[in-house]
């Protein structure tokens, strides 16, 4: 493999990765890759990696009975447990907006999509770019598939190795469709299966062009995208959590504490509908943010770090691992189906009546009952608790706020 | 003479093997790649050709054919694979 230039040198290319599994597959003795892919490929075991740079070295190898060129070998899984928590960034750097990141924590724990609605300042961006830090690590497997699709779109970094953290995407709100779910003439992976086994953070999600949050749909729910051209039907992976953050009207201020929102009436209803209602279907948690006041910002007391909420976090997860090991392609609790949720998501009287007295006084929708009882299942393994307490409940009917009818009404 | 060589294509994320055919005839001019090749393959014929020029190797003057198969369509990868025919 390799791209040649004119006096003979090697140069990289796109997709050593995945070449070099197929060729283990086929049994092949060794594999020829331009010196920059000679990591990438190494790391698939038992097939001969050499990596070269000029021509001439891959001719005197083959005249000198193939050697004369030591095989590139990774210990692939010290490289990835070595750098799995290698984070700059956490929890600890966020002062206040303790709701938000018990919020983030669910979301995390469940796999749950989310939405963060606040002001401008309100740390927003800046909560979900920490989102990363609590997920579960990657195992080798989703590291493998994750590898694979930033090697095939050519975004893996020169002497790269295995993927070890998971991949956090945060597209412009320019981008188009095909950018989005991937395409063209030979169709390369868009933003959402980067983003696979990742976060996929979009900012202002009304700025977004509308067709291009409708092709998200379908992805979101079987996992992974089709793309088919005339030519060819390629499918991608995309299996990933999606955030995203918006002001709550186009000025930025409605329901601010201290400020007085200053858009004409309808505006904010108009901003909302930006977003289609089956889009906000697959949104199970929606979280209001509120500044931080200026008390809390310069308070020194030590928050809650990342490391932390993510134990708590693992152990949610081995608990749905557990309940879902007979049901393949479902690891967590946003994944279930409705038919599901009613045999996993048992609540007693008190929270019957809870749920009832909650859903008529807020006015909410019939599609917020499935997305509560999911939630509350998910506080509850967080817990670590068998049933779904009426207050798990309670909280859980709290993330609901846009199905909320006295919402910008 | 003929020779075959293996290569691959990326195809979405998976990797598709290609086997490449190179066999120069002993009558003819101008080489042809054979197997629904990219325009990015075509024209890497003529990098091979300066590749050989700058190494000191020579390229036969007579035609020469390439055939990739399966015929799919192929990108960049399959340069490297024509020369080393002339290794051998």
């Amino acid at each position: 493999m390799g791209e040649l230039s004119l006096d003979g040198e090697i140069r990289p290319i796109k997709g050593s990765l995945p070449i070099a599994i197929q060729a283990r597959k086929q049994e092949f003795k060794g594999l020829i890759v331009p010196q920059a892919n000679a990591r990438e490929a190494g790391m698939v075991n038992n097939l001969n990696v050499y990596g070269v740079t000029h021509i001439k070295e891959v001719i005197d190898f083959f005249e000198n009975d193939e050697k004369g060129i030591d095989p590139t070998v990774i210990n692939t899984r010290e490289e990835f447990f070595h750098s799995q928590y290698d984070f700059e960034i956490d929890f600890a750097d966020v002062k206040g907006q303790e709701n938000i990141k018990r919020a983030l924590e669910i979301a995390a724990a469940g796999g749950h999509n989310a939405i963060l609605i606040g002001p401008p300042g309100a740390g927003k961006t800046m909560l979900a770019k920490r989102l990363p830090t609590i997920l579960p690590p990657l195992t080798l497997q989703e590291a493998l598939e994750t590898t694979k699709i930033h090697s095939v779109a050519g975004k893996l970094p020169e002497n790269a190795t295995l993927i070890s953290k998971r991949p956090f995407r945060s597209p412009h709100h320019t981008i188009s469709d095909v950018a989005l779910v991937g395409g063209g003439g030979i169709p390369q992976p868009g933003e959402i299966s980067l983003a696979h086994n990742g976060v996929l953070f979009l900012d202002e999600l009304p700025e977004f062009k509308r067709t291009v949050l409708e092709v998200m749909r379908q992805p979101m729910e079987e996992r992974r995208v089709t793309i088919s051209r005339a030519k060819v039907a390629l499918d991608f992976p995309a299996s990933f959590m999606l955030i995203a953050s918006m002001n709550p009207c186009p000025c930025g201020f409605y329901n601010h504490p201290e400020r007085e929102c200053t858009c004409p009436p309808g505006a904010v209803q108009k901003y909302l509908n930006k977003i289609s209602g089956p889009l906000l279907d697959r949104i199970d948690l929606h979280v209001e943010v509120t500044p931080v006041p200026f008390s809390e910002l310069s308070n020194i007391r030590k928050e809650q770090n990342s490391e932390s909420i993510r134990e708590k976090v693992i152990k949610a997860r081995e608990l749905q691992a557990e309940r879902y090991k007979n049901h393949p392609g479902i690891y967590a609790n946003a994944q279930i189906s409705s038919k599901m949720l009613k045999e996993i998501c048992l609540i007693d009287n008190v929270g019957q009546m809870l749920l009832k007295g909650a859903m008529e006084k807020l006015n909410l929708s019939a599609r917020a009952y499935d997305r509560i009882l999911k939630v509350s299942r998910t506080i509850a393994d967080l817990e670590g608790s068998e049933n779904i307490k009426p207050e798990y409940l309670a909280e859980a009917i709290q993330y609901r706020s846009l199905d909320r009818e006295g919402w910008a009404s | 003479m003929l020779v075959k060589i293996n290569g691959s294509a990326v195809y979405g994320v998976e990797a598709i093997p290609i086997t490449i055919e190179v066999n120069w005839m002993t009558s003819g001019k101008d080489p042809s790649i054979v197997g629904l090749p990219d325009n990015a393959v075509k024209e890497s014929l003529q990098r091979v050709e300066s590749t050989f020029k700058t190494n000191g190797f020579d390229m036969p003057r007579t035609k020469v054919v390439v055939n990739l198969a399966p015929a799919d369509i192929k990108k960049v990868e399959p340069h490297l694979i024509s020369r080393l025919a002339l290794a051998f």
